[in-house]
C-alpha cells in the first residue's frame, strides 16, 4: 500500500472534500426517518399543520442539499478516480520498459502485462468504491444506531446486535461465492479450449473421422459446466432472499419488542413514542444495505491486496533506462573477445569464450541448431545484457565506454520473431529512423520483396497492420522487420533468422538486393540453414554456447564435424 | 435490425423454450405467490403501526389506554409467516430456473451447436474467426439464457407486482398513490437516459482501453526490438496518450455513471417527503380515513415500486442485446450443411488417384485451379512445389474432400469420391501436416487417435518406427504423459514425430506429408526426414516439399504460384523446359554459390 498512496497525493485535497460530501450527503439518509418521526410524534396528533410543513421543509432542504453534495462528490470522485487510473497506468508502463531484461524476465511478460493492464485498473476501480464503503457505512451504522438509542436504547442494542449478526450470516454466503464464481469459469475456459481445439484440428479431425468423438467430449463438458454454473448461480440466488428474510424478521421483533417497551409508562414519560418506534424500524433496512456492501468488500479486498503487492512489486523494482545517445556511427569493424555468459538464475553458461573478429564491410554467418546460443549473442550484441567475461567493442569501442543507446544506434538488428507493432506500414518501417523520407521506405521495402504487397493494397503504405501484425503472415512481418533493419542508418547489420520463413526463390531474390543495399557495411547473418550461411566471407559455427568452427564454407566442409553434418542434413548428398 | 426480423427471432427463441415451458409456468406460479405475499405485508404492518400509534397517542395523555397484545402478536406471527412464505417461494422459484434454464435450455443449444460443427463445411471454419465460434457458443448463448431467466423474474412476476402495488395503494389513497406513481418512475426514466449518455463515453473508454492493452501487450512482447531501435520513449509517448484520452473520456462517463444513483435518490425521497408531508396533513385533519399505519404502509410500497420497474427496463435494455445474441446463434445453427453422398463404398484402397478436368477457386471472382489432370499410380511419390503461400495446400484440401471442386472429377481406385461419404473418402488417408496438432490428453491417446482399438504393442511399436518411443520412456510418466498447453519438455520436432507415429499406427495406404522442418534442430531433422521416407515406403504418398533436395525423385512434381498449378512433370523435365521449377531449383543453389 505504502508505494501506492503517493498517488494518491495529488488528489489530497479533492479526498478530503470528498470525504466530507460523502458524510453529508450520507447523513441525510439517517436523518429522513427522524423527521418522519417528528411529523408523526410532534405534528399529526395535535393537528399542527405549520409543524408538519415545517419538519417536511426541512425533509426537502436536506435532500436537495444532499443531493447537491452527491453530485458534487460524483464530480470530484469521476475526476479522482480517472486521474489516479492514468498516473498508475504510466508510471507502470513507464517503469516496465525502463527495465533492463534481467529485471524484466523476473516478473516476466505476461507477468508485466497483466500488471500494468488488469491489475492498476482494478485498482483504480476500487479506490473509488472503497471511498465509499469506508465513509458511509459508518456513518449509516453509527448514525443509525445512534437516533434508535435516541428513541429507545432497548430498540437501539438490538439493531447495533443485528449488524454483527446479519454480516455474520452473509459474509460465508458471498465469501462462498467468490469461490464457486472461480470455478465456474474454470470450466467455462475448459470448454472453450476444447472447443478451441477442436476447431484448429478440423482437418486431422476429420482426416480421422472422429467429429463424433469430438462433439461427445465437449458435450460432457458442456454438461459439467452447466453443472458449476448451476451451483454458483444458485448460490448467489440466496444471497437477495436470505438477506430479505433476516432484514424482515428484524423488523418484526424490532416492532414486537416496541410493543412491549411502549406500554411501560415510566418509558412513555421519559419520551418513548410511536413515531420513533416506525422511525427505528426504517433503520434496519438502511443498516442492513451497509452490511450488504461491508460483506461484497471484504470478498473483494484479498483480491485486491494481490493486485496491490503485484503492482507494488513492480514499482519497486529498480528501472535502468537508456540514455540517448548522439547517433554517432563508429565503423563497422565487430570484435568479440573471451566473452562468457551465463542468464542470471541459471548455473550453466550460455556463451562460454567466443571470440569473434568481424572486419568492416565483411558479411559474416553464425550457424548453429536451435539452443546453440545463437541468439544470446545478439542479445549481448544489441547491449541487453553485458557479458560476465571478456569484451566486445564496435569500431574499435569497447561497449562499456559508448553507452547502450550509442550501441543501439550502431547495430541495427532484425530479430527473430519479426516484430510488427499496430499502426501503418510506413511507420512500422520508419520507426528506427523517423526521418526518412516516403521514397526510402519503398525502397527498402522493395529490396525486402515487399513491393507486391503494398501495390496489392489501396492504402499502399499506409495499409493499416493490427496487433502484432494479425493481420499478415509470419513471412511479411519478417520482411517488413528486415526492411526496418536496414532504413536505420548504422554500422553493423544483424540478421536473426530472419530469411527462416521465405522460400529459396525469394530469399535469393532479396539477398541480392541486400548485398547492393548495404555494400561497405557489415553484415551477420544469424541461421540454421545451411544454404544461407554458404556464400558468406565468414562463417562461425557455433554448438552448445561454444564456436566449434570458423572459416569459408569450403575450409569447414573440411576442418568442422558438426557444419558437415548440418549441411549434409539439410542439402543432402548434392553439396 | 428490423421489427420484423426482431419479431421472428423472439418467436424462436420462444420456440426453444418449449421443453421447459412447463417448468416456466409452475416457476411463474410459484414468483405469483411470493409477489401476493410480499405485497400483503405492508397492510399487516399499518395495521401494527395504527395499534403502536393509537395506544401511545392515548397514553402519552395520561388517560388509560389499552393495547391488545393478543391480536399485535397475532399479526406479528402473520408478518413473520407472510415474510418467510415470500421468501421460500422466491428461493424456489430461482431454484428451478436455474437448474432448468441451464440444463435444458442453454446446455441444449450449446450441445445443439456442437453438434452443428460436425456437419459444417471446413470452409466455414476457415473463414469464421475461432474466437467468434466459442463466443457464440458462450456469450451469445449464456446472454439467452438470462434472458429467459429474466422473463419470469420481470417480464411475469414484475409486471404483476407492479400493478398489484398500483391497485392496492389507489385504494389505499388515491392522492398519495399519485405522489408515488409520479416520482418513483421519474427517477427511472431520468437514469435512464443518463446511463445513455455515459455508455457514448464507455464506449470510447473501452475502445481506449483495449488500444492501449494491445500497445502494452506489443511493447512487452517485443521488448526486445523497442529496445534494439531506442523507442522506449516513443512508446511511452503512444501510452501517455492513450491514457489521457482514456482519463478524460472515463471521467465523463463516471461522472454521468456516478449522477444516476444521486438523482434516483432524490426522486425516491421526494415520493417519501411527499407521502411524509402529505399522509401527516391527512391524519392531523383527519382527511380521508388516513392513518399513521397508512404513511408507514405507503413509504414500503413506495420502496417496492421501484424493484420491478428497474428490472423491467433493464430487461427491456437487454433485450436488443438478446436478440442480437440470438440472431448470431441461430445464424450458425442455420449454416448450410455438408451434404453426403452415399452411392459408392469405401475405395480398395490401391492407392490409385487420378484428378479429371479439376476445376477449383475459393472465390468465383478468381479461379485458381483450371482444368486439372493428374494421375497418380499405387505407389507414386506425388511432390507439391513452390513458394511460401502460393497455395500447395489447395491439392489436399481437394484430396482429403475438405472443399469441393467447382468442375470435373476426382477418383480414388477407380471410384468417384463425390459419390461416396467423406469420411468414406478419407479412411484410405494418413496426414502429417506442418501445423501439428495433438489434442489434450496421453501421448498414448494421441498416438491411438486415428486407431481407438489398436492393442497397446501396436502403439508401441508405431512410436519405435517413428523413432519417438525412447523419447516417450524418457519422461516420468511415459505414454501416459499428458499433452496439454502447459506442456513444455515436449520441442516441435518430437510433436512432429508423434504425429507420424499416428500415422504409422493408422497405416492407410496413401498419404498426405507436409514437410515440416522449420525451428527444428539439425539431428531432428535429419530423423523426422528419415522416419518421413520410412513412412512413404510402399504408398501413394503427396508431399508439400519445401527443400527440393528431398523430392527430384518424386513420380510427378506439381509446381504450384500464386495458387494456380503451373507446371507439372518430373524433375527432369521441369528442369528441361527450363521455367518457373528450375527456377526455383537454380536459386537454392544459387545461394550456395
Amino acid at each position: 500500500m505504502k508505494k501506492i498512496f503517493p498517488f494518491l497525493k495529488p488528489y489530497r485535497k479533492d479526498l478530503i472534500l470528498m470525504a466530507v460530501l460523502c458524510v453529508i450527503s450520507t447523513l441525510e439518509g439517517v436523518f429522513l426517518p427522524y423527521l418522519m418521526s417528528r411529523i408523526v410524534d410532534e405534528g399529526i396528533p395535535t393537528g399542527n399543520m405549520p409543524v408538519i410543513l415545517k419538519y417536511g421543509g426541512m425533509m426537502l432542504a436536506l435532500a436537495v442539499c444532499s443531493m447537491l453534495c452527491a453530485l458534487l462528490n460524483s464530480a470530484l470522485n469521476a475526476r479522482v478516480s480517472a486521474g489516479f487510473s492514468h498516473d498508475l497506468t504510466r508510471s507502470i508502463f513507464k517503469k516496465a520498459t525502463g527495465l533492463s531484461f534481467e529485471t524484466f524476465s523476473k516478473i516476466g511478460t505476461a507477468g508485466l502485462l497483466t500488471r500494468s493492464t488488469h491489475d492498476v485498473s482494478t485498482i483504480s476501480e476500487a479506490s473509488s468504491m472503497f471511498v465509499n464503503v469506508v465513509i458511509v457505512v459508518p456513518i449509516l451504522m453509527i448514525g443509525g444506531a445512534v437516533f434508535a438509542m435516541m428513541s429507545d436504547p432497548v430498540l437501539g442494542v438490538v439493531l447495533l446486535a443485528a449488524i454483527p449478526l446479519t454480516f455474520l450470516i452473509l459474509f460465508p454466503i458471498v465469501k462462498n461465492l467468490d469461490k464457486l464464481w472461480k470455478l465456474s469459469d474454470e470450466y467455462i475456459d475448459e470448454q472453450n479450449r476444447l472447443m478451441r481445439e477442436r476447431l484448429s484440428g478440423i482437418r486431422v479431425i476429420r482426416a480421422f473421422d472422429k467429429e463424433a468423438h469430438e462433439h461427445k467430449r465437449i458435450a460432457f463438458a458442456t454438461e459439467e459446466m452447466a453443472k458449476y454454473i448451476i451451483r454458483a448461480n444458485v448460490h448467489a440466488g440466496y444471497v437477495n432472499p436470505l438477506c430479505m428474510l433476516v432484514l424482515n424478521l428484524a423488523t418484526v421483533g424490532m416492532l414486537l419488542i416496541g410493543a412491549q417497551r411502549i406500554q411501560d409508562p415510566e418509558l412513555l414519560a421519559k419520551g418513548l413514542t410511536a413515531g420513533g418506534i416506525i422511525a427505528t424500524v426504517q433503520y434496519i433496512a438502511l443498516i442492513l444495505n451497509g452490511v450488504m456492501m461491508l460483506s461484497w468488500t471484504f470478498v473483494f479486498l484479498p483480491h485486491l491486496k494481490v493486485c496491490v503487492n503485484r503492482v507494488t512489486e513492480v514499482l519497486d523494482l529498480r528501472d535502468d533506462p537508456v540514455e540517448p545517445g548522439d547517433g554517432t556511427l563508429y565503423g563497422g569493424d565487430v570484435s568479440i573477445k573471451g566473452v562468457s555468459f551465463s542468464y542470471p538464475d541459471s548455473e550453466i553458461n550460455a556463451l562460454s569464450d567466443i571470440d569473434i573478429e568481424i572486419k568492416a564491410g565483411e558479411t559474416a554467418a553464425l550457424i548453429g541448431g536451435t539452443g546453440s546460443g545463437k541468439s544470446t549473442l545478439l542479445k549481448l550484441l544489441l547491449a541487453f545484457y553485458p557479458p560476465n567475461t571478456g569484451s566486445i567493442s564496435i569500431g574499435g569501442r569497447p561497449y562499456e565506454q559508448i553507452g547502450r543507446a550509442a550501441v543501439r544506434d550502431n547495430v541495427s538488428a532484425a530479430l527473430q520473431k519479426g516484430m510488427v507493432f499496430e499502426g501503418s506500414l510506413l511507420d512500422n518501417v520508419r520507426m528506427g529512423y523517423p526521418k526518412a523520407s516516403e521514397d526510402d521506405v519503398k525502397t527498402v521495402l522493395d529490396i525486402a520483396q515487399m513491393t507486391e504487397f503494398v501495390d496489392s493494397h489501396e492504402e499502399g503504405l499506409n495499409y493499416h497492420l493490427s496487433q502484432s501484425g494479425a493481420n499478415i503472415s509470419g513471412g511479411q512481418k519478417q520482411r517488413i522487420s528486415i526492411a526496418r533493419t536496414i532504413l536505420k542508418p548504422a554500422s553493423v547489420y544483424v540478421f536473426d533468422d530472419s530469411f527462416s520463413a521465405l522460400d529459396y526463390l525469394t530469399e535469393s531474390k532479396l539477398r541480392k538486393a541486400l548485398n547492393r543495399r548495404l555494400t561497405g557495411k557489415t553484415q551477420i547473418i544469424i541461421t540454421q540453414r545451411a544454404a544461407t550461411a554458404m556464400r558468406c566471407d565468414r562463417i562461425f559455427v557455433i554448438e552448445q554456447g561454444r564456436i566449434v568452427g570458423s572459416g569459408t564454407h569450403e575450409e569447414l566442409l573440411k576442418s568442422c564435424t558438426v557444419y558437415r553434418e548440418i549441411v549434409h542434413s539439410q542439402l543432402g548428398g548434392e553439396a | 435490425m428490423n421489427k420484423k426480423s426482431s419479431k421472428a427471432t423472439i418467436l424462436r427463441i420462444l420456440k426453444d423454450t418449449k421443453p421447459i415451458a412447463g417448468w416456466l409456468a409452475v416457476s411463474a406460479l410459484i414468483s405469483l405467490i411470493s409477489v401476493a405475499l410480499a405485497l400483503a405485508t405492508p397492510e399487516i404492518l399499518k395495521s401494527l403501526s395504527d395499534r403502536l400509534y393509537a395506544y401511545w397517542d392515548t397514553a402519552r395523555t395520561g388517560a388509560k389506554a389499552v393495547f391488545d397484545n393478543a391480536a399485535f402478536r397475532k399479526e406479528s406471527v402473520w408478518l413473520a409467516a407472510a415474510y418467510a412464505g415470500s421468501s421460500l417461494a422466491s428461493v424456489f422459484e430461482m431454484l428451478i430456473m436455474n437448474n432448468v434454464v441451464s440444463k435444458h435450455f442453454t446446455c441444449a443449444i450449446r450441445i445443439r451447436m456442437s453438434d452443428k460443427v460436425r456437419r459444417l463445411p471446413v470452409r466455414y471454419i476457415d473463414h469464421t474467426p475461432n474466437g467468434e465460434i466459442i463466443s457464440h457458443m458462450t456469450d451469445d448463448v449464456s446472454m439467452l439464457g438470462t434472458t429467459v431467466h429474466n422473463f419470469i423474474d420481470t417480464m411475469i412476476s414484475g409486471f404483476i407486482k407492479l400493478l398489484g402495488i398500483i391497485v392496492l395503494i389507489f385504494l389505499l389513497n388515491p392522492i398519495l398513490a399519485a405522489a408515488v406513481v409520479v416520482f418513483v418512475p421519474l427517477s427511472l426514466f431520468l437514469s435512464a437516459k443518463i446511463a445513455g449518455k455515459s455508455e457514448k463515453y464507455y464506449v470510447e473508454v473501452r475502445k481506449r482501453n483495449g488500444q492501449l492493452y494491445a500497445l502494452t501487450e506489443e511493447t512487452f512482447t517485443g521488448l526486445d526490438t523497442v529496445k534494439a531501435y531506442n523507442l522506449e520513449s516513443r512508446q511511452c509517448e503512444r501510452q501517455a496518450e492513450l491514457c489521457g484520452q482514456m482519463r478524460d473520456a472515463a471521467r465523463k462517463g463516471n461522472f454521468l455513471a456516478a449522477i444516476v444513483q444521486p438523482i434516483v435518490a432524490l426522486s425516491n425521497n421526494i415520493a417519501y417527503i411527499a407521502i411524509c408531508i402529505l399522509g401527516g396533513l391527512f391524519v392531523a385533519n383527519n382527511l380521508f380515513g388516513v392513518s399513521v399505519g397508512t404513511i408507514v404502509a405507503f413509504i414500503l410500497y413506495a420502496r417496492m415500486f421501484a424493484g420491478p420497474l428497474e428490472s423491467i427496463a433493464q430487461g427491456f435494455s437487454m433485450l436488443q442485446h438478446t436478440i442480437a445474441s440470438a440472431e448470431r446463434v441461430y445464424r450458425m445453427l442455420d449454416e448450410e450443411e455438408m451434404t453426403e453422398a452415399t452411392e459408392e463404398s469405401a475405395p480398395k484402397g490401391e492407392g490409385n488417384v487420378d484428378f479429371e478436368n479439376v476445376d477449383f477457386s475459393y472465390d468465383p471472382k478468381q479461379p485458381l485451379i483450371e482444368g486439372l489432370n493428374v494421375h497418380v499410380r499405387a505407389g507414386e511419390k506425388v511432390a507439391i512445389v513452390g513458394p511460401t503461400g502460393g497455395g500447395k495446400t489447395t491439392i489436399v484440401n481437394l484430396l482429403m474432400r475438405f472443399y469441393d471442386v467447382d468442375g470435373g472429377h476426382i477418383y480414388v481406385d477407380g471410384k468417384d469420391v463425390y459419390r461416396m461419404p467423406r469420411a468414406a473418402l478419407r479412411s484410405v488417408f494418413s496426414m502429417v501436416l506442418q501445423d501439428t496438432w495433438l489434442f489434450s490428453g496421453t501421448i498414448y491417446d494421441n498416438i491411438a487417435y486415428g486407431r481407438p482399438d489398436a492393442t497397446e504393442e501396436e502403439v508401441i511399436e508405431a512410436a519405435k518406427r517413428a523413432h519417438v518411443d525412447r523419447f516417450i520412456r524418457s519422461l516420468p510418466d511415459g505414454y501416459q504423459t499428458v499433452i496439454n498447453e502447459e506442456t513444455t519438455n515436449i520441442s516441435g520436432g518430437q510433436k512432429q514425430l508423434l504425429t507420424i507415429a499416428r500415422a504409422y499406427l493408422a497405416n492407410r495406404p496413401i498419404l498426405i506429408l507436409d514437410e515440416a522442418t522449420s525451428n527444428v534442430d539439425t539431428r531432428t531433422e535429419i530423423l523426422i526426414q528419415r522416419t518421413m521416407d520410412d513412412l512413404m515406403k510402399g504408398r501413394t504418398s503427396f508431399v508439400i516439399a519445401h527443400r527440393l533436395s528431398t523430392i527430384v525423385d518424386a513420380d510427378t512434381i506439381l509446381v504450384v504460384n500464386h495458387g494456380h498449378i503451373v507446371e507439372q512433370g518430373t524433375h527432369k523435365e521441369l528442369l528441361e523446359q527450363n521455367g518457373f521449377y528450375a527456377e526455383i531449383y537454380r536459386s537454392q543453389y544459387e545461394l550456395l554459390n
